[in-house]
């Protein structure tokens, strides 16, 4: 009995925890912090997720990524990629990407993150608070190495060596 | 339509569900998890077992460490040649000073606590706003910060350099003078100090004993309240892995200080000034070693493991900064008893240490 209580209590944290991504995604738009572009908030990304259908791997993502089609690709049409990041872990993924194309990271975790990219010529984009749950995008805005990282967690750290858009 | 609005009522949904969930929270204190799932939770808190990581640059040598054991004991690095690193890193003290807030070059009150070093190998950011993204960076600071020991590094290097006594520990320490260098230089002398931190390693604790299976090695309280800090309260969302440290910056709601000419940024001072989220934001401090009746968090403003958890229960001051992972969480009277013991539970028993001879 008391290990059930144990786990119901975990329940009830992660019901509660997922029930408050609303509060905390209005909190953060509420805050006056400028959205992204192409940012979609907490209520596109925890659809999915509420119905477990989060996709579990970014292959997975970017197969379905909307551009994603052999004659945007033949075209050189700008492609999304999805990157998913679990508690700190941003998943390190090999893909090649050019200025133009679309990230996406998942927070599938339960802690917040506050994700920026540094440009090659110091160019620093703030993608603002994460809850968790929620999704954050942006466009690659030009070619170089650019370089993922967290301000609050200094251990999440992703490289991309972004090609010029065809 | 205003695309916020189902999200501000997802919200206040949540926000009832929340309230009504703590209504129903259970009085009796909660018990540990078994079997599959205990070996699970443990393995996330499991000491490593590889020795501590360095920088390939900076390999760990017993004679490096001993040279930075040494200038970290000597008064020389002070400019008044009267404070030491381990003035206020006192190994006597967990290698803190005991204090609420530092004490700094003659005696200034400085507006932080010191932190303790160990377990700094595995660090991540150092200073209590991160802004040593090394061991070598961070050990110049407080030597040259005027505040701190208010020393010149090239002063530094000349006075140490007229110590005879200090020449065949570098020597030791690096090998000869390179062709184009000098014996003792600023590098060789951060990278010794950096060294001998990175030796600085928590002892063994009971939870350590208990996480490899001694049964006994920790009480039912403190097993309890490993349930509930890897669980219910949340914790280990930030205190995670062996350290207990995510080596990350939050804003937990501590009360800004009315004296302060301007308010801590922490790091938020290191980040744009639109990174709301880390104004007033510390590193997450170990949880090893910790002393239960000393003064806790970046400013110690709080005596007392169970103050700390008090704050953790209340949920912090609410300020845009506030961090996501901050927001009360109702525990019984019971349920902190086992917190605090289960905290005490990782303090290893200190092993006293003699300072090394200064030469």
């Amino acid at each position: 009995m008391a290990l059930s209580g144990f786990f119901m209590r975990v329940e009830v944290a992660a019901l509660a925890a997922v029930l408050s991504l609303g509060f905390a995604a209005s909190r953060a738009q509420g805050a006056g912090e400028k959205p992204v572009a192409g940012e979609i908030c907490a209520t596109r990304a925890e659809a999915p997720e509420a119905a477990g259908a989060l996709p579990e791997s970014s292959a997975e993502a970017s197969a379905e990524a909307p551009s994603g089609t052999e004659e945007a690709e033949a075209a050189g049409a700008p492609r999304s990629f999805t990157l998913i990041i679990h508690h700190t872990e941003l998943e390190q993924v090999e893909f090649e990407t050019r200025a133009g194309d679309e990230l996406i990271f998942r927070n599938t975790g339960d802690i917040a993150h506050n994700l920026y990219l540094t440009y090659e010529d110091g160019t620093v984009e703030t993608l603002h608070t994460q809850p968790p749950g929620t999704e954050k995008r942006t466009i690659l805005k030009a070619s170089g190495r650019v370089l993922v990282r967290c301000w609050i967690h200094p251990i999440i750290r992703l490289e991309l060596d972004v090609a010029a858009a065809e | 339509m205003d695309r916020r609005l189902p999200m501000i009522a997802l919200g206040f949904a949540a926000l009832l569900l929340g309230l009504g969930a703590r209504a129903e929270e259970p009085a009796a204190p909660i018990a540990p998890p078994q079997g599959e799932e205990l070996e699970k939770l443990k393995a996330a808190f499991r000491r490593p077992e590889a020795p501590p990581p360095a920088p390939k640059r900076n390999p760990p040598t017993p004679e490096k460490i001993a040279l930075g054991e040494t200038l970290f004991f000597d008064p020389r690095l002070s400019r008044d040649q009267a404070q030491s690193c381990a003035s206020c890193h006192d190994p006597d003290r967990r290698w803190s000073d005991g204090l609420a807030r530092a004490s700094g070059f003659q005696g200034e009150r400085l507006p932080r606590r010191t932190p303790g070093l160990m377990n700094a190998a595995w660090g991540l950011a150092f200073q209590w706003d991160g802004r040593a993204e090394t061991l070598e960076a961070q050990a110049r600071m407080p030597i040259t910060a005027p505040n701190e020991m208010n020393m010149d590094m090239t002063l530094l290097t000349e006075r140490l350099r007229a110590v005879a006594g200090y020449a065949p520990l570098f020597e030791a320490a690096f090998g000869p003078a390179p062709e184009d260098g000098a014996l003792i230089d600023e590098t060789r002398i951060l990278d010794a100090l950096a060294s001998f931190q990175r030796s600085l390693v928590s002892e063994r604790a009971p939870f350590d004993a208990w996480i490899e299976g001694e049964e006994e090695a920790i009480g039912p309280e403190a097993r309890r309240g490993f349930a509930l800090f890897a669980g219910p309260a949340r914790c280990s969302a930030c205190h995670s892995g062996w350290r207990f440290t995510d080596d990350s910056f939050h804003d937990i709601g501590l009360k800004l200080d009315p004296e302060a000419a301007e308010p801590d940024l922490g790091r938020g001072a290191f980040v744009p000034p639109e990174v709301v989220g880390l104004r007033h934001a510390f590193k997450t401090p170990s949880l090893r070693d910790l002393a239960p009746e000393g003064f806790h968090m970046h400013d110690g403003s709080l005596r007392g493991i169970a103050a700390v958890i008090d704050h953790y229960v209340e949920g912090g001051e609410k300020r845009e900064s506030l961090s996501f992972e901050m927001r009360p969480v109702p525990l019984a009277a019971q349920e902190r008893a086992d917190l605090v013991a289960f905290l005490e539970s990782l303090a290893a028993p200190e092993a006293p240490r003699a300072p090394p001879p200064i030469p």
